[in-house]
């Protein structure tokens, strides 16, 4: 089931176009920074963007950095809204189910596939910030790649702390999905499930900026998700990283019970 | 959409919620209910925690701060970030290794200010203009800075300054970031004070304070700031030393600002007494404090290509010039902080005067200012 799942995600031309579009604005990104070779000025525009004129190896963050905050999370929410929603709407639902395809079975296909979108996006864009930045900006050459402290970063150093940010974004990215996902359980419209995960999204980042909302800040699905940029200083607090994990294991351990518990019960009628 | 309700379906809704109730009580409510839990009360008098705190300096650790300052100052050139220091939120990471040997970042989301504190100078990195500046030597008078506001110097600054008449009482010790707390109450015998009263929690196994809120007059919480996280032993000097980057512009200053070049600079031979406050700091003539205890008021001279600037970032902020005589005020308040520019109708004469003292202090220090204005400094 889980292999089934995995073919139609990489067989479908949508979950490339999706990704592809992800991938593009970085680029036009690092296009216009390497013509113009006016970067945002420090402290302004988005994550480490203002520090990678000539350090073309630190762009996968800011190329990350730069999809973080909107299409990164709509593109995850869509993919995620479809998983059930998507089959009940198109009328494949009851089909898949009589195959026989227990329903547990299925959840876990559909969330291993949505787990794989998400690490095959921001891996994509990863790599393609990283060529991109390359060979678009420039290497170290004549600059040093340092870290946010200003100590030096060694290859292996920026490596390391690229990969770990690219794992800890794809699981910020999960916590949403099981939000997308539980709704895509109680709804056939993939649309409303989409745009549900968008909701929280939306009502987190604005609470997570509320002074008033201080007792409740540490609990919502975006208060850490910028915690990625902890790798990039020196030495790294792994405070923020480490309750980031813990706040998204728990959001993906309860939608996704409530997930399982509303689908294995629900009567499918589409 | 229709749903089947069975036992099933029931026990499979039941199994969720306990999970979640159960990963609530874990996560929330397990580390909120052990803070709560009482501490057994100090057997320590409030002065031997006072002591204590005192004697804290060369604890050396590491830890992460926060500090939340509520003080609407208007943000004025060249007084660098004061007002955001004062009235937002100051996030810190602290490396402790003793008095003359430390290390604070200032954590934003998209870059950091780190400051390197060392025996015979003070290094700031700032990643978002990549300066990396050295400073000489400490001045007599410098503007606040975030590590001032890290709750150990903070608490230190202020139990250091208490004077005869400010009343200590303990308060409940609770646990702060897992550590036992002594609480301590400081009330001030003043009542030109605006502090209405500080309270202070220092560890009790090391004496290092942990936590300070500074209540105005109103009753709000006016400074509160609080050390988490806190890992005692000696940092890595590694982590001690500056960065040496290449691509950093280094600066060696002998000023870290304008309030120290200020200092520096002053022409003026200020009087020993005002209002009826003596200088606390003779040596520092050209840039005085006066009072004692919680009543201090510093008085800085302003040259006055600066005094017009400074009046018009001000005024242009809502605060209103006062025709007095021999000059004019202007003042700045806040719950806590209260400054007063005072402009001497010569031109000359212009002066900061500031404290966490009641507004009509400062207009006795300023109008007796320039009613009876400085002399020049022997041999200026």
């Amino acid at each position: 089931m889980i292999r089934v799942e995995l073919r139609k995600l990489v067989g479908r031309p949508r979950t490339w176009i999706s990704i592809g579009l992800l991938c593009l604005l970085p680029v036009v990104v690092a296009v216009l920074l390497s013509v113009t070779e006016i970067a945002p000025r420090p402290g302004q525009g988005p994550t480490l963007l203002s520090a990678v004129l000539g350090n073309g190896a630190l762009f996968p963050a800011a190329a990350l950095g730069i999809v973080l905050p909107f299409f990164l999370p709509i593109a995850v929410a869509v993919q995620a809204g479809e998983s059930v929603a998507g089959e009940a709407s198109a009328g494949t639902l009851r089909y898949l189910l009589v195959r026989p395809v227990g329903r547990t079975r299925l959840l876990v296909a559909k969330l291993v596939s949505i787990i794989a979108f998400t690490l095959l996006a921001v891996v994509a864009v990863a790599v393609v910030g990283y060529v991109a930045g390359v060979t678009l900006l420039g290497t170290s050459g004549t600059l040093t790649t340092t870290t946010l402290a200003g100590t030096t970063l060694t290859p292996a150093d920026l490596a390391w702390r690229t990969g770990v940010m690219v794992l800890y974004i794809g699981w910020s990215m999960v916590g949403l999905a099981a939000v997308s996902m539980f709704l895509s359980t109680i709804t056939d419209s993939p649309i409303a499930a989409a745009l549900g995960g968008l909701a929280v999204l939306v009502s987190s980042t604005v609470l997570v900026a509320l002074d008033a909302a201080g007792s409740v800040r540490d609990y919502l699905p975006t208060r850490y998700w910028l915690a990625w940029v902890d790798l990039f200083r020196d030495p790294v607090p792994w405070g923020d990283l480490t309750a980031g994990v813990l706040v998204q294991t728990g959001y993906v351990v309860v939608l996704l019970g409530a997930a399982w518990a509303n689908f294995t019960t629900r009567d499918v009628t589409s | 959409m229709s749903t089947v309700v069975s036992r099933a379906a029931r026990r499979r809704w039941a199994s969720v919620a306990g999970g979640t109730a159960l990963l609530v009580g874990s996560l929330g409510v397990a580390p909120w209910a052990w803070s709560a839990v009482g501490v057994a009360p100090t057997s320590a008098s409030a002065e031997a925690v006072v002591e204590r705190a005192l004697a804290s300096g060369d604890v050396s650790y590491s830890a992460t701060g926060e500090s939340r300052g509520s003080l609407a100052l208007p943000d004025v050139r060249g007084f660098g970030g004061l007002a955001s220091l004062v009235g937002g939120t100051t996030r810190t990471r602290i490396w402790w290794a003793g008095d003359s040997h430390w290390r604070v970042d200032v954590v934003g989301l998209t870059g950091e200010q780190d400051t390197y504190g060392l025996p015979s100078s003070t290094t700031t990195w700032d990643y978002e203009t990549r300066r990396l500046v050295t400073v000489a030597g400490e001045p007599s008078a410098r503007l606040p800075r975030a590590d001032d506001l890290v709750a150990p110097r903070a608490v230190q600054r202020l139990l250091s300054a208490l004077g005869p008449t400010d009343r200590l009482s303990l308060l409940p010790a609770r646990r702060i970031g897992g550590r036992d707390a002594d609480g301590l109450r400081v009330v001030p015998g003043d009542a030109r004070s605006t502090i209405a009263r500080a309270e202070v929690w220092v560890d009790r196994a090391t004496g290092l304070p942990l936590r300070l809120r500074m209540v105005d007059r109103a009753g709000d919480d006016a400074l509160v700031t609080t050390l988490s996280g806190v890992r005692l032993g000696r940092p890595d000097d590694e982590v001690l030393r500056p960065p040496t980057t290449s691509t950093a512009r280094r600066e060696l200053e002998t000023a870290p600002d304008l309030v120290a070049r200020l200092a520096a600079r002053s022409t003026w031979q200020m009087p020993d007494e005002l209002a009826g406050l003596q200088a606390s700091d003779p040596a520092a003539a050209g840039t005085p404090t006066y009072g004692t205890g919680l009543v201090r008021v510093a008085v800085l001279p302003l040259p006055g290509r600066l005094t017009r600037e400074v009046v018009a970032n001000v005024t242009s902020a809502g605060s209103v010039s006062e025709d007095v005589a021999g000059g004019s005020l202007v003042r700045v308040g806040s719950s806590l902080l209260n400054v007063v520019l005072a402009v001497g109708d010569d031109g000359r004469h212009a002066y900061v005067i500031t404290g966490l003292v009641d507004p009509t202090l400062l207009d006795e220090l300023a109008t007796e200012l320039l009613a009876s204005p400085p002399p020049l400094r022997y041999g200026r």
